[in-house]
C-alpha cells in the first residue's frame, strides 16, 4: 500500500440517483417481465412459457406415451437447464398441475405416484414422482419439427425452443 | 528536501463564468440527469419568483426534439437599461455574472426561491447556446451566447405591444458538460406539477416536442389545497373536507392544508419559499408539536379518548396525514446535510400558533369530520401498541439468540464509519458474497425471498416478519420515532440483488421499507445499490465485465469497427469511427425525435412515406417538383407511380414488389412546407454528413455481410456484425459467480461501482410509493401501459 492510511471506502465510482427513478425503471421492468413472460398464456395455444418448456422439454427427452415413466426430478432439471432459468420449485408446480385430473380438463402430463389430491395435499416430491407425456400433449406438439412454429434462442443461446406449440389436435385438421 | 516550485504564479483566479464551467457539480448539484434538470429549474424558479411578486401569471417549458429547451414567461422581463457601474445592461450583467440579480437586497422581490441565487448565470455557462429575448415597454430586446460568453452586443430585434411584457431564454445544454442532455418529461411534470402548487395561480404549460407535441398544463387556484387533493388521489380519505389555512406576522408568511387518508403512512410535506425542505426545520417541528397537542386538547375535551387512556403520540395523530406546509419569509436560512432545513427559530413559533388557533378552530365548527380524525389517530394508536410488543418480543429473543439473525455475518470493524452491510437477495448469493468480503469492514445478511411489501400493510404485521427483524436489528437505527441515525451501525447499506428482474422486484421491496421507516438513511446518503455486471465479454484473450448496455456498445463500437467495412450509395467508401459513431447516435435520436412530432402532425402515413422513400434529401418543396422527384426516385423494393397532383395534395400508390401490395398515400401541401419537415430535412443532411454517405449502406465484417437501408438500420446492423464472434456471457444471478469475480466486480471498494439513492423531492416519491407498492391497481396500471416502451430489460 503506498498511502499511509489507507481508506477502506475509497476508491470506485459512486454515482447517485433519485429514488423515485429507481423505483420507476425497477418496478416497470420487474412488471413488464411478469406480464409479457410469465403471467399470461399465449392465445394460440393456452400455455404460459412455462408450461410450454416443461412440454418441449419432455417431448425432447423422448417421454411419450407408449414409453416408460421417469423420474419427475429428470424433467426439472432438463428444463430448468436448458430453458427455464429459474427456480426447480416453480417447475416442479407446473409440471405436477398439469398431471393433475383434477386442475385440467385434459390432463397433458401422465403422472405415476401422487400427485396431490383435490383435498390439497401436496404432490410427492419429484424425487419419488414420474411422468411422461398425454396422448393430447403428443397432438399439441405434433410436427413441431417439421417448421410449423418460430423457434428462439434459449437464454444462454445454446439451444432453441418454440415460441408457440403448434397444438394442431387431428380433429380439426 | 526537494526545492519547492510553488510559487505566485501557480495561483489561479477564475474570472467570471470559468468556475462553473470547471466544477459544474458545485453551482448545479451534479453534471447527470439531476443537473441536467437544474438547469431548466432555474429558469423557471426566476419567472416564479416575478409571479411571487405579482408581476407574472404564466411560465411556458418547451422541450425541442435536439433537446435545447425554452422558457416563456410573461413577467416584466429582465431590465435592459445599462448599468452604472458595470457599463452593461442588466440583461447581458445577469447572464454573464455569477451572483448577478434582483434577489439581493433591493424592492425587486420580497421572497425568492430559486437555486440560492446563483442566477440563470450558471444556466449560461453551461449551455451549448443561449438566446435571451426580452419584450419591454414595447420593444424586442435580444442577445445570444455561446458557453457563457456573449456572441454579440444586445440589440433591439422588434417591436412589441406596449402591455406585452416577458423574459424567453432558449437554451442548448452542453454536451461537453453533461454526460446525457435527455430530459425526462417525467421528471419536469412532478416538479412543475409541484411548483403550480405551491404558486397559487401561476399557469405552467409543458411541451414536450419530442414526443409529438404533448403538452400539460398546470394551474391550481386551490393552489396547496389541490396538492393534499393531489397526494391523497389514489388514497381514500378519512374525512371530506380539506383543512386548510393560513397566518402571517410582519417577517412572514404560512400556509398550511392537510386531510386524513385511510392509508398507514404520513406524507408531510414543508416547504420555505417553495423549496422543499425535506430535511424539515423550524417550521415542521412547530406544525408537528401543534398538530399533537390540539388533537390530544379536543380528544380528552369532548371525551373521544378516555381518563385513563395514554395521550395520542406524534406518530399516531400522523398516520395516513398528508399535508402541506408552505412558509415564505424574507431570508430563510438553510442548514443540514443538504441545505434543507430550514433554520429560522421564529418560525417554529408563527407556524404552532396559527396551527393551534386555526386547527381547534376548524375541529370545533366541523364535528363530523374531527371525529373521523380522532378515530383514525386512536386506532394508530392501538396498532402501535401492538407493533411495540411485537417490537419488545423481538428484543428479548435477541437477547437470548444472541442478538441478530443466524445468517448474518458481521464485519470486525466498529466504526460505523468505516463499515458497510451488503443486504443480499437469497441464501446461495448470500454465501457467495461471504466467501468474497473483506471481513474487516464488510457485513453480509441475506434476506430469503421476496420480503413483505411494507406499503401494503400495517405496521405490526411488517414487523412481525423475520425478514425485516432482522434488517432492522442489523441496522440498528430503530424505526419511527425511535430511529437515532448515532445507532446506525454501518454507514452504508448496500442492497444486492440479482441483475434480473426477480432482483429489481426486491429492491424495490426493501427500497419501500427503508424509505417508508428509515427515511433519513436517504437524506443522509447512507442508502446504496450494488451494480453485478450484466455481461461478461471475451475478446481474444481479455476478458471484461460490463455492468450496463451502453459499455457493451462502447467496446463494440472500440474493438471492432475499425475492421468494419461499408459502402454507401454509389460505391462510396464509409468509416465508422468512435466519434463518428457517437455523433451519428445525438444525430439519429434528433432525426427520431423530429420524425415522430412529423407524424403526429400529418400522419404516420404520409411522414412515414416522405421519410422511408428518400424524399427529404431533396430540396424540392412544391408538390410538382416532389411529384417530380417521386417518378425518378430510386426502387428500394418498392413502385411508385404519382396519382394525381393538386395545388393542395399530391397522391402517391406505393407497391411493395415482394408482396405486391399497395398502398395510397396523400402528401398535403402543408406538410412539405412546415418548419418540422424542414428540421427533418436538416438533420437527415447532418446525418449523412456524419456519415460521409447516403443510404443504402452494405456492410462486411469479416465473411459476414450485412445490408442497411436507412441511417437507423446502418447503426443496428453495424452493432449486430461486430457482435458476431465475440464471447458474450450474462450474468443473471449472484451465485453465477465464483466469489473472486464476485469480489472483484461488485464488492472490492477499489473497483466496484454503487449508486447512491438520494431523496430530492419527498413528495414525488411519496407519490410513486404508493403509486407502485398500494393497494389501488389503477394507478398502477396506469403507469404500466403509460410507460411500457421505457421498460429497460425484458426477461424472456
Amino acid at each position: 500500500m503506498s498511502e499511509l492510511t489507507p481508506d477502506p471506502l475509497a476508491g470506485g465510482r459512486i454515482e447517485p440517483r433519485e429514488l423515485e427513478q429507481e423505483m420507476r425503471a425497477s418496478f416497470l421492468d420487474y412488471a413488464m417481465s411478469v406480464i409479457v413472460s410469465r403471467a399470461l398464456p399465449d392465445v394460440r395455444d393456452g400455455l404460459k412459457p412455462v408450461h410450454r418448456r416443461v412440454l418441449y422439454g419432455m417431448h425432447e427427452a423422448g417421454m411419450q406415451p407408449g414409453r416408460p415413466y421417469k423420474k419427475s426430478a429428470r424433467v426439472v432439471g432438463d428444463v430448468m437447464g436448458s430453458y427455464h432459468p429459474h427456480g426447480d420449485a416453480a417447475i416442479y408446480d407446473t409440471l405436477v398441475r398439469l398431471a393433475q385430473p383434477f386442475s385440467m380438463r385434459y390432463p397433458l402430463v401422465d403422472g405415476q405416484g401422487n400427485f396431490g389430491s383435490l383435498d390439497g395435499d401436496p404432490a410427492a416430491a419429484m424425487r419419488y414422482t414420474e411422468c411422461r407425456l398425454t396422448r393430447l400433449a403428443t397432438e399439441m406438439l405434433r410436427d413441431i419439427d417439421a417448421d410449423t412454429v418460430d423457434f428462439k434462442p434459449n437464454y444462454d443461446e445454446s439451444r432453441r425452443e418454440p415460441t408457440v406449440l403448434p397444438s394442431r389436435p387431428r380433429t380439426c385438421s | 528536501m526537494t526545492e519547492t516550485t510553488y510559487t505566485a504564479k501557480d495561483i489561479t483566479v477564475l474570472e467570471g463564468l470559468e468556475p462553473v464551467r470547471l466544477r459544474p457539480g458545485m453551482y448545479i448539484g451534479s453534471t447527470g440527469s439531476r443537473g441536467l434538470h437544474h438547469l431548466i429549474y432555474e429558469v423557471v424558479d426566476n419567472s416564479v419568483d416575478e409571479a411571487l411578486a405579482g408581476r407574472n401569471d404564466c411560465v411556458e417549458v418547451t422541450l425541442h426534439p435536439d433537446n435545447s429547451v425554452t422558457v416563456r414567461d410573461y413577467g416584466s422581463g429582465i431590465p435592459v437599461d445599462v448599468m452604472p457601474d458595470q457599463g452593461l445592461p442588466a440583461l447581458t450583467v445577469v447572464l454573464t455574472k455569477l451572483h448577478a440579480g434582483g434577489k439581493f437586497g433591493g424592492d425587486g422581490y420580497k421572497v425568492s426561491g430559486g437555486l440560492h441565487g446563483v442566477g440563470v448565470s450558471v444556466v449560461n455557462a453551461l449551455s451549448e447556446w443561449l438566446v435571451a429575448e426580452v419584450r419591454r415597454g414595447g420593444k424586442v430586446y435580444r442577445q445570444e451566447f455561446a458557453r457563457g460568453a456573449p456572441t454579440g452586443e444586445m440589440q433591439v430585434v422588434g417591436k412589441t405591444d406596449k402591455g406585452e411584457s416577458g423574459t424567453t431564454i432558449a437554451f442548448m445544454p452542453d454536451a461537453e458538460i453533461f454526460e446525457e442532455i435527455d430530459f425526462s418529461m417525467e421528471t419536469l411534470t412532478q416538479r412543475l406539477r409541484e411548483t403550480a402548487f405551491l404558486t397559487r395561480g401561476l399557469r405552467i404549460k409543458l411541451t414536450d416536442e419530442r414526443a409529438g407535441g404533448e403538452q400539460v398544463t398546470f394551474h391550481y387556484e386551490g393552489g396547496i389545497r389541490d396538492f393534499v387533493k393531489y397526494v391523497n388521489e389514489a388514497k381514500e380519505p378519512v374525512h371530506r373536507n380539506i383543512v386548510y389555512f393560513e397566518g402571517a406576522n410582519d417577517q412572514g408568511h404560512v400556509e398550511v392544508a392537510m386531510q386524513w387518508n385511510m392509508k398507514y403512512v404520513e406524507s408531510v410535506f414543508s416547504f420555505a419559499n417553495n423549496i422543499n425542505t425535506h430535511e424539515g426545520g423550524s417550521h415542521l417541528s412547530g406544525f408537528k408539536a401543534a398538530l399533537t397537542g390540539t388533537l390530544n386538547k379536543y380528544a380528552r375535551d369532548k371525551g373521544l379518548l378516555k381518563e385513563k387512556e395514554e395521550n395520542l403520540e406524534g406518530e399516531d395523530v400522523r398516520e395516513g396525514l398528508a399535508a402541506v406546509i408552505s412558509v415564505k419569509l424574507q431570508e430563510p436560512q438553510f442548514e443540514g446535510q443538504t441545505k434543507t432545513k430550514l433554520g429560522n427559530p421564529w418560525v417554529r413559533g408563527l407556524v404552532e400558533q396559527t396551527v393551534n388557533t386555526k386547527l381547534a378552530e376548524f375541529l370545533e365548527e366541523n364535528p363530523g369530520d374531527a371525529r373521523q380524525i380522532i378515530q383514525k389517530a386512536v386506532s394508530a394508536a392501538r396498532a402501535r401498541q401492538a407493533a411495540r410488543k411485537a417490537r419488545e418480543l423481538t428484543r428479548r429473543k435477541g437477547a437470548f439468540g444472541g442478538g441478530m439473525a443466524k445468517k448474518f455475518a458481521d464485519c470486525q470493524i466498529r466504526n460505523p464509519e468505516l463499515a458497510e452491510v451488503f443486504i443480499v437477495e437469497g441464501d446461495s448469493a448470500g454465501g457467495s458474497a461471504k466467501q468474497a468480503r473483506d471481513k474487516s469492514n464488510q457485513a453480509i445478511l441475506p434476506l430469503r425471498g421476496k420480503i413483505i411489501n411494507s406499503e401494503k400493510n400495517r405496521i405490526n404485521k411488517v414487523l412481525s416478519n423475520t425478514e425485516i427483524q432482522s434488517l432492522v436489528t442489523v441496522i440498528g437505527t430503530g424505526i419511527g420515532d425511535e430511529f437515532d441515525i448515532a445507532k446506525l451501525r454501518y454507514h452504508r447499506v448496500i442492497v444486492m440483488t440479482d441483475a434480473d428482474v426477480d432482483g429489481a422486484h426486491i429492491r424495490t421491496l426493501i427500497l419501500t421499507f427503508l424509505y417508508r421507516h428509515m427515511p433519513e438513511l436517504f437524506d443522509r446518503g447512507h442508502v446504496y445499490i450494488a451494480v453485478p455486471p450484466l455481461y461478461h465479454v471475451k475478446l481474444g484473450n481479455q476478458g471484461t465485465y460490463l455492468v450496463k448496455d451502453a459499455q457493451l456498445e462502447e467496446l463494440l463500437v472500440r474493438e471492432r469497427f475499425p475492421d468494419l467495412e461499408i459502402v454507401a450509395r454509389d460505391a462510396a467508401p464509409v468509416k465508422l469511427s468512435e466519434s463518428r459513431y457517437g455523433r451519428l447516435q445525438r444525430a439519429l435520436a434528433e432525426f427520431e425525435g423530429w420524425s415522430a412530432r412529423l407524424r403526429s402532425d400529418f400522419g404516420a402515413h404520409a411522414a412515414d412515406f416522405v421519410i422511408s422513400h428518400r424524399l427529404v434529401e431533396s430540396d424540392a418543396a412544391s408538390l410538382d417538383e416532389v411529384a417530380g422527384v417521386v417518378e425518378q426516385a430510386q426502387a428500394n423494393g418498392y413502385a411508385l407511380s404519382v396519382l394525381g397532383v393538386s395545388p393542395e395534395e399530391l397522391e402517391v400508390k406505393v407497391v411493395e414488389l415482394e408482396t405486391s401490395s399497395a398502398e395510397h398515400i396523400v402528401v398535403p401541401r402543408e406538410l412539405l412546407q412546415s418548419p418540422i419537415y424542414d428540421h427533418v430535412r436538416r438533420t437527415y443532411r447532418r446525418l449523412a454528413e456524419i456519415v460521409g454517405g447516403l443510404p443504402p449502406f452494405a456492410l462486411k465484417l469479416g465473411k459476414k455481410r450485412e445490408h442497411a437501408e436507412t441511417f437507423e438500420a446502418l447503426r443496428e446492423r453495424a452493432l449486430s456484425l461486430a457482435k458476431e464472434g465475440i464471447q458474450l456471457s450474462r450474468f443473471k444471478g449472484l451465485g453465477e459467480m465464483n466469489h473472486t469475480q464476485l469480489w472483484e466486480t461488485t464488492m472490492d471498494p477499489a473497483r466496484r461501482m454503487l449508486i447512491r439513492v438520494d431523496v430530492e423531492d419527498a413528495s414525488a416519491a411519496d407519490l410513486w410509493f404508493t403509486r407502485l407498492m398500494g393497494d389501488q391497481v389503477e394507478p398502477r396500471r396506469d403507469f404500466i401501459e403509460q410507460n411500457a416502451r421505457d421498460v429497460k430489460f425484458l426477461d424472456v
